[in-house]
């Protein structure tokens, strides 16, 4: 809670009803921006690859790049604004540990696919490449991983709707 | 033309870029943990540090100050030594002192306890002494208490008694006017003989002279020359009063008038001296009277309460004219008195006053109370005492 506190600031904090939206915001701005960092490193390597004719190399990252912002998308178009948790006064502690747990696996999964991304623009400049399809595969699988995460978490925002209850 | 790649020469692999990812993640976590807590531990330090500098400052601030109390404090132990040291000496001399002034208490006490031990031996003796004196002064004191009691009761009892031998100067008139009345009638009466020479004379032949405290009678013979051939010198003496009463016997203040008689000396002249006293004579002048030894003069003594003469019966010439100068018995006096008050019963009067009677009849008071006593033994009358309302002792008639 406090780690993503540090990494959410300023206003992350379910507890209170007025703040619950903002905190929701505040998480989808910093998944958003951080994918877009990892866009714009996978972007580069792309041209680095349509530059020295490996024309392999970029329709796989660009598979990955089309991923991302299609996630990013859903990312910010979100809206909850249904949701119990943001509507009822009293929500249970189970709820609100559930959301803070659904944002914890998220920025795991983000910080790993940010740093990921970093390493291949890093083995890129050093000229090792012979596995970089291999590599952009396994980082498109952990976007995946984490749209998968945020699609989890939407679901359990939006119980409510269907017949279930956060509190 | 085949154009040489760049960068994607594919010069080796980048391996699991994804488990690379998690523990270039996990290693950066560790550090920052690492970071974190070695953060935590300078600030610790710091905190530390910065205790110590204070600590060091305030040691130091201290040190100073300490320095400072220091000195004070081993100057103000210098002295307190000095000031202990001064007092444990005083203390000594004090506890000498002390011990000085118990071991003088100690024999004043001595001398106290000896002093109270011989106060009190002389104070039992004293007080048996004193009681002893008491014991006395209580039996004398009882005995002066039953004295008292016996006079009291005496004078409580003869009030009247002792009033009958006290006299009025209007008694003494009465006894002096009577007795010399009664001298006048006896000489007026009776023939007398000069026993010296055995010139006798009649009554007719005195010469009389009554003066305020004498009666001088002579009889004379001679023309060219008057000489006394009996002469009589009778002088009433009356003590001095006290408190305008008179009760005291008549003493040796008459000593000089009797020497001055007996000195003059006629051997034809027989002269005869009588001293008058309402209330009696001393012993000690009867006693005289009755041994004067003259050849030509005699004296009497005349004892007007006790109707008595005193004189020397030894000498034939002086015993001859006693019978002259005794007084009137009490008993004719009384006896008169009361026939005088049965001849005013007769005429009418039913109560006498005692004052009122002695006054009207020129008799002492002893006089009349002794006829109302007669009359009252003989049931004639009833005596109201001044007790019982009366102004003075009445005799009333039933």
């Amino acid at each position: 809670m406090e780690k993503l506190k540090e990494k959410i600031i300023p206003g992350y904090d379910y507890r209170v009803k007025k703040n619950r939206l903002n905190s929701d915001r505040a998480v989808r701005d910093k998944l958003s921006r951080e994918l877009k960092k990892s866009y714009n490193t996978l972007k580069e390597v792309s041209d680095l690859a349509y530059k020295d004719g490996r024309r392999d190399v970029v329709e796989h990252i660009k598979d990955i790049l089309n991923t991302i912002d299609l996630f990013r998308n859903e990312i910010e178009n979100a809206t909850y604004g249904l949701s119990p948790l943001f509507k009822q006064d009293k929500v249970s502690d189970e709820a609100l540990d559930r959301m803070v747990e659904f944002d914890k696996n998220l920025f795991d999964e983000l910080e790993v696919i940010t740093k990921a991304t970093d390493l291949v623009y890093d083995y890129v400049l050093k000229g090792e490449t012979s596995d970089i399809i291999l590599q952009i595969r396994k980082v498109k699988r952990s976007v995946d991983s984490l749209r998968n995460i945020f699609s989890d978490r939407a679901d359990f925002l939006i119980k409510k709707t269907d017949g279930g209850g956060v509190t | 033309m085949n154009k040489e790649a760049m960068l994607f020469r594919d010069e080796g692999e980048m391996g699991d870029v994804l488990s690379e990812a998690k523990r270039l993640l996990e290693e950066t976590r560790a550090l920052e943990e690492n970071i974190q807590s070695q953060r935590e531990s300078i600030d610790e330090y710091r905190e530390h540090v910065e205790d110590a500098r204070c600590l060091q400052a305030i040691k130091e601030l201290i040190g100073e100050e300490v320095e400072d109390i220091k000195d004070v404090v081993a100057g103000m132990v210098n002295e307190w030594n000095e000031k202990k040291n001064q007092l444990e000496k005083e203390e000594e001399e004090i506890a000498m002192q002390q011990q000085a002034i118990l071991e003088r208490e100690q024999k004043i006490e001595n001398r106290t306890n000896e002093f109270e031990t011989e106060q009190r031996e002389r104070m039992n003796k004293e007080l048996q002494n004193i009681s002893q004196l008491s014991a006395n002064v209580e039996e004398q004191l009882a005995g002066i208490e039953k004295t008292k009691n016996a006079v009291d009761n005496i004078l409580t009892e003869d009030t009247e008694a002792i009033r009958d031998r006290l006299l009025s100067k209007e008694d003494v008139e009465f006894l002096r006017l009577n007795y010399f009345s009664l001298m006048q009638s006896r000489l007026a009466s009776k023939r007398v003989v000069n026993p010296l020479t055995g010139e006798e004379y009649g009554g007719e032949d005195w010469k009389i002279d009554v003066e305020k405290e004498e009666l001088i009678a002579k009889i004379t013979k001679g023309v060219i020359r008057e000489r006394i051939s009996v002469g009589f010198e009778i002088k009433f003496i009356v003590p001095e009063d006290e408190e305008g009463f008179v009760y005291r016997k008549t003493g040796k203040e008459i000593s000089d008038v009797i020497t001055g008689f007996i000195q003059t000396n006629d051997k034809n002249s027989f002269n005869a001296l009588t001293l008058v006293s309402p209330t009696g004579w001393s012993e000690w002048v009867i006693d005289k009277v009755k041994n004067i030894r003259n050849m030509n003069n005699s004296v009497y003594l005349v004892d007007l309460s006790e109707r008595e003469v005193f004189f020397n019966d030894g000498n034939k010439k002086t015993k001859l004219f006693a019978e002259w100068f005794v007084p009137v018995s009490m008993e004719e006096e009384i006896t008169d008195m009361i026939a005088k008050l049965e001849e005013e019963i007769e005429g009418g009067v039913l109560q006498f006053r005692a004052d009122k009677v002695a006054s009207k009849y020129q008799v002492p008071r002893k006089i009349v109370m002794s006829a109302f006593r007669e009359m009252v033994e003989e049931e004639k009358g009833e005596i109201i005492s001044p007790e019982e309302g009366a102004k003075d002792i009445l005799l009333v008639v039933r």
